[in-house]
């Protein structure tokens, strides 16, 4: 087996909270790799950090010690203008709603994100944006505004949004949290195509369904991974028994 | 308690709301109490003075020889009249201070001590009035404070006047400083002079030997209407230049409302002024309150939801609302009453030179208490209008989430574009929260309105006030002379002539007469084409006059319209052919060509000699020839009043004021409607934030957003400035006998009061912006 390359590092990371006169570690010293193309997953039970751990390691949200590095550059003590610009240029991000700006309609929510780095021209940017919404079959819905679509194709156009600057990584929280069956398979599907053709993924989800796409899957517990399972690539006809992996792996957590 | 609990709470999230209310309505109290305060203050008080000081409802001045005991007789006799009284004066056509000319107009010395014109004498600081004054010793003299601004006079200096020849002067100490009801303001031309009375007697002695005594002796009469007279003061003027010999013996004589109205003529202006600008702040206080309960309620709408559910009802919640921004306005009101009194203080201590009066500063309790009730009342049937939107609130709608989002309706489309994202998006954003922003819109317009109202009054005055003379002035003239010596005169117009290039030269005079019966000055002119008329046409051929609006209105007549024109005894039959304008007298006076006058066939008068010059900046070269080779025997005019650098002066001080205002308006609603878009857009800036936006450009696009609405706004206002500048500036001049305002803005001119009000907003929204930076992904975190 091939080594695989790290991407992102997380080293002693920790978050705390406040709480009540006192503090709530939510995320206690987690040392962690994320692989160059793998559609990763973190799990866990509620209020085991998952979110949290996600949003540390995205420079969302500033840790309260430790180090994050990705591609080998520490981004966790970044200057605001650096992490923009990483945002911008490394990172997508799928929130679990979509998180359009209401004003803009899906087409420039797009656009508008890819105007924010200067690798394309504004004439690619609205051809990429275009090709994206096609692509994630929200092409014919792409003039309306967010208020105006249905939360999968809103969910469809945030993925559109993320994938415009070409991100080294794509973050993703319960992308399907809010998304019925039907919406939820596509989403996902969609996912899936874009590892398949390389993009690194890292994922918070609670749902079996969305953890079976994953190619690593991390177990997160009071605040730390506890464990973890590696799978090959999804393949649609391995769908059933990879849940049945899944769940298996789950229950000896005690999930 | 309930409404207790609820009051603290609101006030407490909204602060920011709580404390720019407050201030808004702590500077408009502050203003509106000052001006109302120093305008009825000064209104009383210059009434009961001229009262005290013994002026009658009329006062006539009749300077040199005269039988004063036959006209006496002949008023006292009119059953109108309760009483005449006679105070003796000794008047000059020239003063000295320092050995420098005073201000145009006469010096008349009164003589001091006399119980019954009784002055008041202010004290060293002219703060207020020294209650055993000192009497005059020898060679000693009160003067108006006005002599510190006219002349820059201070105590000790040396005031003087020539009795006859080039030798033959009199000096005199200035002692201090007196107040002088009558004439003490620096806008009047007329000066008092208190002496004691053997100084007064000495100085009749030395003139009677100089043989000038007759032609300086002065009465002044005093004219008191009876109570039971059922005249109008129109009417009793009238009726004394009908059955009284009046008109011939006065040089000139006033009623105690023409006295107060030019006493009190700045003062009077700038209080109209200011209570527009203070209707305009109320306005945009209202707009601004307005603004802020929408938002709220569409902020707390889930809260006042909840509300409802656990039973407090509409009623509970917009008297909680009214009351909280009613306590808000009153928290603003209360230290704004307090201040008013020391801001007050110290207009008048400042202005003390200019009106020469110490205006009391206390408080009129009954004006002020019905000025803020009815403010307070006004806006509180606005806040129970704009909370009338907490009915509409269901608790079920609250529980699901609030209010319907507020965009996409009707959406304008603007496409946006890589280059000046910053720009598209801004623009976006007020295309799509249109209503939000309608507030800034209008405080931006109405801010430009009466900035731009301010600056076109004050290009209208000029500079140099050379506008506001012209409507003083009844004719147009760069500078004149007037002599009596024939010989003199040939000399100096010889003179001017060869210093400087004239375009036009023609004889002006102003005397008295009476037109249907009303006494006014009548203003003569070798060239009635130089009239100002503003309807109408000149009086080009000797049986016509002009007339100004005032006095139009006074008698009751228009153009084309026949009337009596007396003079010395001798009447004539005139047609109104135009109406002009002159400010002179409140705008009482009329025109008439010297074809016209000589109809009278009375005695030559001396006329002076005006000048129009091809090029105006010469004016300063004539007048210095004049001054260096005439200053002794000739009278020069160079089209200036004494009052016109104090009018100058307060309309800089009006400017400075109104932008200090507009920065602190603007601040304060820049904040209230910015802080709750911002706090509305808080998801979408994290939004923003989480693609790679940074705080810095979040915060243009925000600023970017209110310079286009403040520009906007500033259009707006230029317009609206356009179209009732005019009108209101007429209203308002009017009182000073300007009857016609015209004004006009250069291009430059009209972008500045845009540009700094634009400016302002783009600066104190980038600064409320700042608020962005705290503003993280993370609020978009879902656990």
């Amino acid at each position: 087996m091939n080594e695989k390359t790290v991407i992102m590092k997380a080293s002693d990371l920790c978050k705390s909270f406040a709480n009540n006169g006192g503090q709530n570690h939510v995320l206690d010293m987690i040392n962690l790799e994320i692989y160059d193309g793998d559609f990763t997953v973190i799990m866990g039970s509620s209020g085991a950090g998952k979110s949290t751990l996600l949003y540390a390691l995205s420079g969302m949200d500033k840790p309260t010690s430790g180090r994050v590095c990705y591609k080998e550059k520490e981004i966790s003590h970044l200057k605001e203008k650096e992490m923009a610009a990483l945002r911008a240029q490394e990172f997508g991000f799928v929130f679990q709603q979509a998180h359009l700006v209401s004003n803009l309609t899906l087409f420039e929510n797009v656009a508008v994100t890819g105007y924010l780095t200067k690798r394309r021209t504004e004439k690619e940017v609205r051809d990429r944006a275009k090709e994206l919404l096609s692509l994630m079959h929200v092409g014919e819905a792409m003039d309306r505004l967010p208020s105006q679509v249905s939360g999968g194709e809103a969910q469809r156009a945030a993925i559109a949004r993320a994938m415009v600057n070409e991100p080294g990584m794509l973050f993703a929280d319960e992308p399907t949290g809010a998304l019925n069956k039907r919406n939820t398979k596509e989403v996902l599907d969609l996912l899936s195509k874009l590892n398949e053709g390389g993009q690194n993924i890292l994922m918070v989800t609670h749902d079996i369904k969305a953890a079976i796409r994953a190619t690593r899957l991390l177990y997160l517990e009071d605040g730390k991974v506890v464990d973890e399972m590696s799978m090959p690539a999804y393949r649609k006809d391995e769908a059933r028994s990879r849940e049945k992996q899944v769940e298996a792996w789950l229950s000896s957590m005690e999930w | 308690m309930k409404y207790l609990t609820l009051l603290k709470a609101n006030i407490k999230s909204q602060k920011g709301s709580f404390i720019g209310v407050s201030l808004l309505m702590f500077i408009i109290t502050i203003s509106l109490l000052a001006v109302l305060t120093i305008w009825k203050n000064s209104t009383d008080y210059e009434q009961e003075e001229l009262w005290r000081t013994g002026y009658g409802d009329i006062t006539c001045w009749i300077i040199g020889e005269a039988d004063i005991e036959k006209l006496r007789g002949q008023i006292a006799d009119l059953k109108d009249v309760e009483k005449v009284e006679e105070q003796k004066a000794i008047c000059f056509r020239k003063y000295y201070v320092n050995g420098h000319e005073g201000v145009n107009g006469i010096a008349q010395i009164f003589v001091f001590g006399e119980k019954r014109y009784d002055y008041h004498i202010y004290n060293k600081s002219l703060t207020g009035i020294e209650e055993n004054p000192e009497a005059l010793q020898e060679g000693e003299v009160y003067v108006s404070p006005a002599f510190c601004s006219l002349h820059d006079a201070q105590i000790e200096d040396e005031f003087s006047v020539q009795i006859a020849g080039e030798q033959d002067w009199v000096s005199y100490t200035i002692k201090g400083f007196f107040e002088d009801p009558a004439a003490g303001t620096a806008m009047m031309g007329m000066k008092t002079i208190l002496m004691n009375s053997a100084d007064v007697g000495k100085l009749s002695e030395k003139m009677k030997e100089a043989g000038v005594f007759e032609k300086a002796k002065g009465s002044l009469l005093h004219i008191f209407r009876s109570e039971s007279s059922s005249l109008s003061m129109g009417e009793f003027q009238n009726l004394l230049g009908e059955r009284t010999e009046v008109k011939d013996y006065a040089d000139f004589s006033y009623s105690k409302l023409a006295i107060m109205g030019f006493m009190l003529i700045l003062q009077n202006i700038f209080a109209g002024f200011l209570l527009v600008f203070v209707a305009v702040l109320l306005v945009i206080t209202m707009v601004v309150i307005g603004y802020s309960i929408s938002s709220s309620i569409e902020q707390d709408y889930v809260n006042m939801g909840i509300l409802k559910a656990v039973g407090f009802t509409r009623t509970d919640l917009t008297r909680t609302q009214i009351m909280q921004y009613a306590l808000a306005v009153l928290t603003g009101m209360i230290p704004g009453t307090f201040l008013s009194g020391m801001v007050v203080r110290l207009i008048n201590r400042l202005t003390v030179t200019t009106t020469g009066m110490i205006i009391p500063s206390d408080n009129n309790l009954p004006m002020s208490a019905a000025a803020l009730g009815a403010i307070l009342l006004l806006l509180i049937g606005f806040i129970s209008f704009k909370t009338a939107g907490i009915g509409k609130i269901t608790p079920i709608r609250a529980i699901r989430g609030g209010a319907d989002d507020v965009y996409f309706r009707s959406r304008l489309t603007t496409k946006i574009h890589s280059r000046g994202l910053a720009f598209h998006l801004a623009l976006r954003q007020l295309l799509s929260g249109k209503k939000q922003y309608v507030s800034a819109c209008i405080v931006a317009a109405l801010l430009v309105f009466i900035i731009s109202l301010t600056v076109r009054i004050g290009a209208w005055m000029g500079p140099d006030g050379k506008g506001l003379m012209t409507s003083f002035n009844a004719v147009d003239y760069d500078i004149g002379f007037g002599c009596e010596d024939e010989a003199l005169t040939r000399e100096v117009d010889e003179a001017i002539s060869q210093t400087v290039r004239i375009a036009h030269k023609y004889e002006f005079k102003m005397e008295r007469a009476t037109i249907n019966n009303y006494e006014c000055p009548v203003n003569i002119a070798s060239a009635p084409e130089f009239f100002n008329v503003i309807q109408g046409r000149t009086c080009r051929y000797e049986n016509e006059v002009i007339v100004t609006d005032v006095v139009a209105g006074a008698i009751e007549v228009g153009i084309g319209d026949e009337v009596l024109v007396s003079y010395k005894g001798k009447e004539k039959e005139f047609i109104i052919s135009g109406i002009y304008q002159c400010a002179n007298d409140m705008g009482d006076n009329f025109g008439i060509s010297k074809e016209g006058f000589e109809r009278f066939e009375s005695e030559p008068i001396p006329f002076y000699q005006y000048y129009l010059l091809e090029d105006s900046s010469q004016v300063k070269e004539a007048a210095r020839l004049l001054n260096e080779n005439y200053k002794d025997r000739i009278d020069i005019d160079e089209n200036t009043w004494s009052g016109l650098n104090g009018i100058l002066m307060a309309m800089s001080a009006l400017e400075v004021f109104m932008y200090v205002i507009t920065v602190i308006f603007i601040m304060v609603a820049v904040y209230l409607t910015g802080s709750k878009i911002l706090y509305k857009e808080q998801h979408d800036m994290g939004i923003y934030k989480s693609l790679g936006f940074t705080a810095e450009r979040l915060r243009e696009a925000f600023a970017l957003r209110f310079f286009i609405v403040a520009a906007a706004g500033s259009v707006l206002g230029n317009v609206l400035s356009g179209f009732l500048t005019d009108p209101m500036a007429s209203a308002m001049l009017k009182m000073c006998g300007v009857s016609k305002f015209e004004s006009s803005l250069s291009p430059f001119q009209m972008l500045f009061s845009g540009f700094i009000v634009s400016g302002l907003f783009l600066m104190f929204s980038y600064l409320t912006a700042g608020k962005i930076k705290k503003v993280e992904p993370s609020i978009l975190i879902i656990e």
